[in-house]
């Protein structure tokens, strides 16, 4: 009986139910009277009872026919629905061809026509509305943007992750945890729905509402599947991919999404408010760590007084915030003790973040056995210490000048040496490709130098260049920045402290070795900001983070995944005086309702007259 | 289709040889004033929005109820008298005699409908080049440009809703209420619906969603275009007028 039914269930036996309906339903319409039950007696001239039946028969049949086709071309494709559509407009074309010569004798044949050339017509303008339907959809599902700052436009990086994901993803937004964000659901919604737009055999999108009874077991299961979210605040995006018991999950809280773009260099008094959306990087890059599967290990140098890995809050001074970024993309940070051990072959990348003593010589040299295996290296120090790393970078061709440097007008708080730097304009590099037009917030920053790139003073020696590295500026200081050489006294003397703009961060390549593509080999990054990592940084200057992220997939040789730009939104705020409102209110309403009235005066005098 | 422009020019003398156009045209303009006044009022506050989902422009036509309903209002207003009035008054017997066909006389109220459509939106994009040029405020104007495509078909779809339900009747009202009842379906009850949809977990949201006009338009005017909206549209407004052609047809057959 189960089977019966679900026999029963199949679309083409209900499609077959419908138009054997429809076909009887029609033949009583079009013949005049039910089968079984006699037609009103026509005139002798007429052709017989039995003949007609079977031209009524056969038109509707035909009819029936063609919509048979269109089932069969929406579910088994154009070409299959050749044969149908063919076979039923060839009746109908036929029955009224026939018919034809017997419409002034027989009103059965007269109707038989009449319904024919509806049928026609009807599915004509049927099929062209379908087809030009079926092409919006297959071929316009994705919308066009015509916003300036290509809002509703995913980068290539983006859409190549959408459309190359092998599983299913499910995106499931948990929202109403938190007021603050409610703001921001709609512009997160419509990121998602541009991800499906790419590839919506894959990716399903479900909506939690965190408040509602009715889906607080779905919300329940979802917690014990996924225990971060118990921990996670406000909004959030969970991201599932695989299927059965091999999914891998992922959760991106909202806020996270939206920064303010830092104040530093910008007055309270200036009419605009740029906010930076960074969605699209955070769900890309878990998509593309979905996709890699397996995890890698990032090193971070400890025992020196290095700031811990594990501080999460924000106002303390530790790398939590950068570390829990770094396991969204799939990498693990952990800590490197050099003096009990060598750095790890699952080591990828070493990191060395603001050590405040010197490295012993057999921490240096675990270092420079790395870097000669090929390990690519992320420093994050000023020269205020010395940390016995200046040989490992001096065969990098890069050295720090002395003093630190301030700025009196790009800064945060107005503290001088709470440094930000300019916009960053252009930039050939990788690294800073997706970061046109950011700031960076670089506090107790030492000026850079590449070791080479200047003419030597006739008095100084010929400094050592070492040839196979090619370095490359990433981030300067403002023009308006010097280093202050004497920090008891830390105002600019001019003649005595070096003027910016300075270099504050700088890349090393390896032109011995080359990859693939012509790429040379990433070996260095420095940032001479020693605090540029820390959660109190990162929370005041989220693009920090992008800046270290995407210097460390570059160091990685993860170059097609480096960031996606955010997406700036600046909102204008409308500076007029009371005068030019009430113009700007009056003017165009005045200019209407005269033309309005004007026109209809002028109609009805003319009338009139 | 050579009589369309006599019988265009016919049906808009019969719009602007009565009071009525005058007066929806007022009244659509006192709307735009307010909501000119409303979004000036949006725009001095201080710039906290964190997307341009929240774009204070947003709020001038796309999210203003008081638009929609007047939409709702004038639309009806515009076609409920195209073909019941000349029914009603016996003009469509003397008008099918002369040597026009029924599609033109259709296609010809249609495109006479949507003419006083457009004329409705006038006076709301009357303000905007004052706030750019004149008040200085340099907005995305890219997100006009698909609003007006949007809004566009939009009204092409539902004057052709209008004159089929003109057409099914000789009374005004009833046409009227029944384009009423459409457009109410359309933009409110299909947002309304995708809300229960979307509390209740079920996965007719999406369908909701995307039939909610208000949805559709309210992505128009964030600078979105979805060509398959304006597939829907004007698939929508050209079935209406073959089956508006057809109902002529029959009647003139008798």
């Amino acid at each position: 009986m189960t089977q019966f039914f679900e026999w029963m269930g199949q679309p083409e036996v209900i499609v077959l139910g419908l138009g054997t309906a429809l076909f009887l339903a029609l033949f009583w319409v079009v013949r005049g009277s039910p089968i079984g039950q006699a037609t009103a007696p026509e005139p002798g001239d007429a052709p017989p009872t039995g003949y007609r039946d079977r031209l009524v028969a056969v038109a509707v049949l035909g009819f029936v026919v063609i919509l048979a086709g269109a089932f069969v071309a929406t579910r088994y494709g154009i070409l299959w629905s050749i044969v149908p559509f063919v076979a039923g407009f060839g009746m109908v074309l036929r029955v009224q061809q026939v018919s034809r010569k017997y419409r002034h004798v027989s009103q059965t044949l007269r109707r038989t026509i009449e319904f024919s050339n509806t049928a026609l017509t009807c599915t004509l303008v049927g099929g062209i509305l379908i087809v030009g339907n079926i092409f919006a959809f297959r071929y316009g599902g994705k919308a066009l943007d015509f916003t300036h700052d290509e809002a509703f436009t995913l980068s290539t990086l983006s859409v190549n992750a959408a459309k190359a994901l092998e599983r299913p993803l499910v995106f499931t937004l948990i929202l109403g945890r938190d007021q603050g964000t409610a703001r921001q659901r709609d512009r997160v919604r419509q990121l998602v729905d541009l991800y499906k737009a790419q590839n919506p055999e894959k990716i399903t999108i479900k909506e939690l509402i965190a408040f509602n009874p009715s889906q607080s077991a779905e919300l329940d299961s979802l917690v014990k599947r996924i225990p971060d979210l118990a921990v996670s605040r406000g909004d959030v995006v969970v991201l599932e991919y695989g299927e059965d018991n091999a999914i891998e999950r992922g959760v991106v809280p909202v806020f996270d999404l939206f920064r303010q773009q830092t104040d530093a260099g910008r007055r309270e008094s200036e009419p605009q408010s740029s906010t930076a959306f960074s969605g699209e990087d955070k769900i890309t890059s878990a998509i593309v760590r979905f996709r890699e599967g397996k995890r890698t290990q990032i090193g971070f140098v400890s025992g020196h007084g290095e700031p811990p890995l594990d501080l999460l809050e924000p106002r303390e001074m530790g790398l939590g915030l950068l570390k829990s970024r770094l396991a969204s993309l799939g990498t693990d940070a952990v800590a490197l003790n050099l003096l009990t051990e060598d750095v790890p072959a699952s080591v990828a990348l070493v990191v060395v973040v603001g050590p405040r003593t010197k490295l012993q010589d057999q921490e240096v040299a675990r270092l420079k056995s790395f870097l000669e295996r090929g390990g690519p290296m992320l420093v994050v120090m000023n020269g205020e210490v010395k940390t016995g790393l200046e040989d490992l970078l001096a065969l990098h061709n890069v050295a720090f000048e002395p003093g630190l440097i301030f700025d009196a007008k790009s800064n945060v708080g107005y503290r001088a040496d709470q440094v930000v730097t300019p916009p960053l304009s252009t930039n050939d590099h990788p690294i800073g490709q997706t970061l046109i037009g950011q700031r960076f917030f670089v506090p107790r920053s030492s000026p850079i130098k590449i070791v080479g790139s200047t003419t030597p003073k006739p008095n100084e020696p010929r400094p050592r260049v070492n040839p196979a590295i090619v370095n490359y500026p990433l981030i300067r200081t403002s023009p308006e920045s010097w280093a202050e050489t004497n920090l008891d006294r830390p105002s600019f003397e001019k003649g005595i402290d070096p003027v910016g703009p300075f270099l504050v961060g700088v890349t090393a390549s390896d032109r011995s070795e080359v990859e693939a593509g012509g790429k040379l080999k990433p070996r260095m990054v420095v940032i001479s900001s020693p605090l540029v990592a820390l959660n109190p940084t990162l929370q005041t200057d989220p693009m920090n983070l992008d800046l270290l992220l995407n210097s460390i997939q570059w160091l990685r040789g993860k170059q097609e995944t480096l960031g996606v730009a955010p997406k700036v939104h600046t909102a204008i705020r409308f500076t007029a005086d009371p005068n030019l409102r009430a113009k700007l209110h009056l003017v165009p309403t005045v200019i209407s309702v005269v033309l309005i009235l004007g026109f209809g005066i002028i109609t009805y005098l003319a009338r009139r007259a | 289709m050579k009589h369309i422009p006599t019988l265009v020019k016919r049906e808009l003398s019969a719009y602007f040889f009565g009071p009525m156009a005058f007066l929806i045209l007022l009244a659509f303009q006192a709307i735009a004033w307010m909501n000119f006044y409303d979004l000036l009022d949006r725009l001095v506050r201080n710039p906290s929005t964190l997307s341009g989902v929240l774009d204070p422009l947003n709020f001038y036509i796309s999210r203003s109820i008081t638009f929609w309903i007047a939409l709702m209002v004038a639309i009806p207003a515009l076609t409920m008298r195209l073909l019941a009035e000349e029914k009603r008054s016996g003009t469509i017997e003397t008008l099918l005699t002369v040597p026009v066909t029924e599609t033109e006389v259709v296609v010809s109220k249609w495109i006479a409908g949507v003419a006083m459509y457009f004329a409705l939106l006038l006076p709301f994009a009357v303000y905007l080049p004052f706030l750019y040029y004149q008040g200085n405020y340099h907005y995305d104007v890219g997100p006009l440009y698909s609003l007006t495509i949007g809004m566009t078909t939009l009204g092409m779809m539902f004057v052709a809703i209008g004159l089929f339900f003109s057409a099914l009747t000789k009374n005004q009202i009833v046409a009227a209420i029944w384009t009423f009842a459409t457009m109410f379906l359309l933009i409110f009850l299909a947002e309304a619906g995708y809300n229960f949809a979307v509390a209740k977990g079920s996965a007719w949201a999406d369908v909701m969603q995307f039939l909610s006009i208000f949805y559709q338009v309210y992505t128009f005017g964030l600078g979105q275009l979805d060509l398959r909206f304006l597939a829907v549209h004007l698939s929508i407004c050209a079935f209406m007028l073959f089956l508006t052609i057809k109902l002529v047809q029959w009647r003139r057959a008798g």
